[in-house]
């Protein structure tokens, strides 16, 4: 068989070793590879850094499990910068599956920054309808949220945070970690585009092309796309985590990628070349 | 099932179910077959938990400690639903159905589901010779000239009704060509995304379950 052929026909088995082994041998191994400076990713730290303390910003966990890998190093960064800043921090869910991960991610960060409940943070929950929520609280807040009751089952007009946030105008950003539809989209359509209150989104990377799209027409004020847009968003906050453990891995995995599309061409253009003579 | 399932028991369980569902890439075999099966059995059932606890439960138990009883009319009509099981009640699913799809069809006629569409046709207008501070900037420019040509090109190749000859054939290829880079980076970051997940399942197969990871 011509060596052109054997390009062509590489067992897909040698394919998936190499790459799990690509990825997997800086784990041990981690080379340190420069974290890419991403323009959009900047933006987003830099808007809620930018914050005065005591703003309001609710970050919702629009997202299912299979986005843990890419959203929770962002979720780790955005929620203990808001801390740090000392902004009041909300969260919520457009998703059921975000309602656990948001109490899970969120709240081991609260409590390292002696955050107390009611006072500089609450869980707003899942609400069931977000087009009728999102209608809903433009006016009244409370109302819209599960009939004035947080995830825990109390009643939001008993914590003094909330006193000043009963529309969605009280918001001052409002920051997605999402892996789908409701997300973004749907916060930029009910809430920015009647009420003005800035959006800010953390996609998994197939969504990027489409939240760069929304940045660039000014829709978003800023997206990390991917792990590649948190470990960006890590080097900023100046402290490494699972993202930038993960470039390694991510880098050298798509090396070998392309790897493997070059070898491919090279095979077919080298068939159709022989062919024709 | 917390009281069972220990972190060391969970654990193994996923490490193995990990490492059948991988098995598929090797050959077909019965260990994936399973794993698959318990994969979805588990979805089904983690959807069911999920939306119980987040959805039904939450109004059950704040229903009565709230005296929120008003509720119970959107459980009525959502319970009307299950009519549509029983032919002589048929009609009365409707009722609910009419609600949702009248809600939802007045939503998206709203003017505020086009104005991300207007924004970023608005974004689209921008100046050929940019300036900045005063004086001109080049890479800004060119940078501009590219995306209104995109933009253009693009419309172009989706303009159906005048035939792709002379001028028009230019920008249309021109525009194939930016829809193709478009595609590419669609797929790349599809791969991104792909790898991410290969990383997680790793990390958890090294870290949480062999601690080989520091």
């Amino acid at each position: 068989m011509p060596w052109y052929r054997r390009l062509m026909l590489i067992d897909r088995r040698i394919l998936y070793v190499v790459i799990a082994l690509s990825v997997a041998i800086p784990m041990f191994n981690p080379i340190g590879l420069p974290v890419p400076s991403d323009v959009i990713a900047e933006a987003a730290y830099n808007y809620i850094a930018d914050l005065p303390a005591g703003s309001n910003v609710l970050y919702t966990y629009d997202l299912s499990a299979s986005g843990m890998t890419e959203l929770k190093p962002a979720s780790d960064v955005f929620i203990d910068l808001s801390f740090q800043k000392g902004h009041n921090v909300f969260l919520m869910a457009l998703w059921a599956e975000g309602n656990n991960f948001s109490a899970l991610w969120a709240d081991p960060i609260a409590e390292a920054h002696d955050a107390v409940y009611g006072e500089n943070f609450m869980n707003l929950g899942y609400v069931v309808s977000y087009s009728a929520f999102m209608e809903q609280a433009r006016t009244d807040l409370h109302a819209a949220l599960n009939a004035g009751i947080d995830k825990y089952g109390n009643r939001l007009s008993e914590f003094p945070v909330m006193k000043n946030v009963t529309k969605a105008k009280d918001f001052d950003a409002v920051f997605s970690f999402n892996t789908g539809d409701p997300g973004p989209t749907a916060w930029i359509q009910q809430w920015n585009a009647t009420e003005g209150v800035p959006i800010l989104s953390a996609c998994t990377s197939v969504s990027t092309p489409t939240m760069t799209n929304y940045y660039q027409a000014g829709l978003l004020k800023g997206n990390l796309g991917g792990l590649a847009g948190a470990a960006y968003a890590e080097s900023l906050h100046g402290e490494l985590g699972s993202a930038t453990g993960g470039m390694d891995s991510q880098s050298l995995g798509h090396v070998v990628i392309i790897l493997f599309l070059v070898l491919g061409n090279i095979g077919y253009f080298a068939s159709k070349s022989a062919e024709g003579k | 099932m917390e009281a069972i399932l220990t972190p060391t028991l969970g654990n193994w369980l996923s490490a193995l179910i990990t490492l059948m569902l991988f098995s598929i890439l090797y050959k077909e075999n019965p260990f994936y077959r399973i794993a698959e099966h318990l994969y979805v059995g588990a979805s089904a059932a983690h959807g069911i938990v999920t939306t119980w606890n987040n959805t039904v439960k939450p109004a059950l138990t704040d229903m009565p400690k709230y005296g929120t009883w008003w509720e119970i009319l959107p459980m009525l009509l959502g319970l009307m639903i299950y009519f549509n099981f029983y032919r002589p009640y048929a009609w009365l699913a409707r009722i609910p159905m009419a609600l949702w799809i009248g809600y939802n069809a007045a939503l998206v006629l709203s003017a505020r589901q086009v104005i991300p569409f207007l924004n970023q046709l608005t974004m689209a207008i921008k100046p050929l010779v940019a300036m900045t501070n005063g004086s001109f900037d080049l890479a800004q420019s060119i940078n501009n000239i590219l995306f209104v040509s995109i933009v253009l090109g693009v419309l172009t190749y989706f303009l159906f009704t005048v035939e792709h000859k002379g001028v028009f054939k230019y920008a249309a290829d021109w525009g194939r060509i930016a829809i193709m880079i478009g595609f590419g980076a669609s797929f790349g970051n599809t791969v991104m995304a792909r790898i991410s997940l290969l990383i997680g399942r790793l990390d958890f197969l090294f870290g949480d379950w062999l601690g080989l990871l520091g």
